[in-house]
């Protein structure tokens, strides 16, 4: 997707963005804090995707992630406030070891989906970055329902018997 | 949820069988901080939009929950606050009503019943009532005054409504005997009284009078 064609989209998702925002923290200032994000967060995934992807549910579950994400850092904000200690880390919820324990599991994540079929990780992402249901894939891919649920079993058993090797479990 | 609800639905979601609902679910259980490793795996799998949108509708979720006990709670206080008041005017009120409602039954002209009236038949001439029929109105039917008070009805009505035993009528020649054999008894019993008192009069007279003859005795002897 290029960024007139992501200015479009934008345009068209702002509101929705921001009736999420409002519905979370019921201040027009967070909901806008809240599209800023989100626009920010769903250019970079645009970057990597096509347009024929539905970026629609796409930015709902990435606004309710910014939400969620924010309402955190504001609670952290506040605790650090009261102890008297300035804000360093940009994630301090997650010690050095979870932080590259997580690192790592995205990274064997990244490279297991890389080892699907294409139709296998296109219908795996549907599901893992969109939020679809079945009867959503099977309506927007034109694959009938009974495929798709066992290609993404099958997907989802491949990538995490593949994973389950990469972290020696 | 249980370990095994866990497993239960681990096995769904490997199944392709999940809804996103499940998902989301499913997403705040395997990241809890004591997951085992396999479920890290299928956290990593779920992946964080999963568990933000879950965050996101759990806060939400609470929310409405909150907002909807602090309803029921006004909701309770509020019929609490107008039983009491309604409790509290209901106490205020009752004595007014019998100051007010008292006097008027006394006061009102009461319906003759005739006693050898075999049936519910009441003489619906009314007269001027007189101290013994006053009485009679006024003292028997007790329970007449706290309908008449709910129901705020002319004390006619009631009479004539409710089946009431009544008294038989009183002439004034039987009330005049009665009290004359009232005052017969209070002077007979002011007599006795008298009496008794006489008695320990004189006893203890003829008691100063024994002993007045004693002492003589003594100063004759000496």
């Amino acid at each position: 997707m290029d960024r007139t064609a992501f200015e479009q989209t934008a345009a068209r998702l702002r509101p929705l963005i921001l009736r999420i925002g409002r519905d979370f923290f019921g201040s027009a200032d967070d909901a806008e804090d809240v599209a800023q994000e989100t626009l920010l967060q769903l250019w970079r995934y645009c970057q990597q995707l096509d347009e024929s992807r539905n970026i629609e549910a796409l930015a709902v579950r990435v606004a309710k992630n910014c939400c969620v994400n924010m309402k955190r850092r504001q609670h952290l904000t506040l605790v650090r406030e009261t102890d008297g200690m300035g804000e360093t880390n940009p994630s301090p919820h997650l010690s050095p070891h979870e932080e590259v324990e997580r690192e790592e599991g995205l990274k064997a994540l990244d490279e297991a989906i890389g080892q699907l079929q294409p139709r296998e990780r296109q219908l795996f992402e549907m599901r893992q970055q969109n939020g679809l249901s079945t009867e959503e894939i099977a309506q927007q891919t034109g694959i009938p329902k009974a495929s798709v649920q066992s290609m993404v079993a099958m997907a989802r058993k491949k990538v995490f018997n593949e994973m389950k090797r990469r972290m020696n479990l | 949820m249980t370990q095994k609800d866990v497993n239960r639905l681990i096995d769904k979601y490997m199944e392709g069988e999940t809804t996103p609902q499940e998902e989301r679910q499913l997403a705040i259980e395997v990241n809890r901080p004591d997951a085992p490793a396999e479920w890290k795996i299928i956290a990593e799998m779920l992946g964080d939009l999963t568990l933000g949108e879950a965050l996101y509708d759990q806060t939400k979720a609470e929310r409405k929950r909150v907002r909807i006990r602090r309803y029921i709670g006004w909701s309770i206080a509020a019929v609490a606050a107008c039983l009491t008041l309604w409790f509290v005017l209901g106490k205020l009120s009752i004595p007014t009503l019998q100051q007010d409602t008292a006097p008027q039954i006394a006061q009102q002209p009461k319906p003759v019943v005739k006693p050898e009236a075999k049936e519910k038949e009441v003489s619906t001439v009314l007269t001027p009532a007189s101290p013994a029929e006053e009485q009679v109105a006024y003292n028997a039917p007790t329970k007449r005054i706290k309908k008449h008070r709910k129901n705020a009805r002319p004390v006619v009505e009631e009479v004539v409504e409710e089946e009431v035993p009544m008294l038989p009528e009183v002439s004034e020649e039987e009330l005049a005997q009665v009290e004359r054999n009232f005052q017969m008894w209070q002077l007979e019993q002011a007599f006795l009284v008298e009496q008794i008192e006489l008695d320990a009069a004189t006893a203890a007279l003829n008691k100063q009078y024994k002993e007045y003859l004693a002492e003589a005795r003594n100063t004759i002897e000496i």
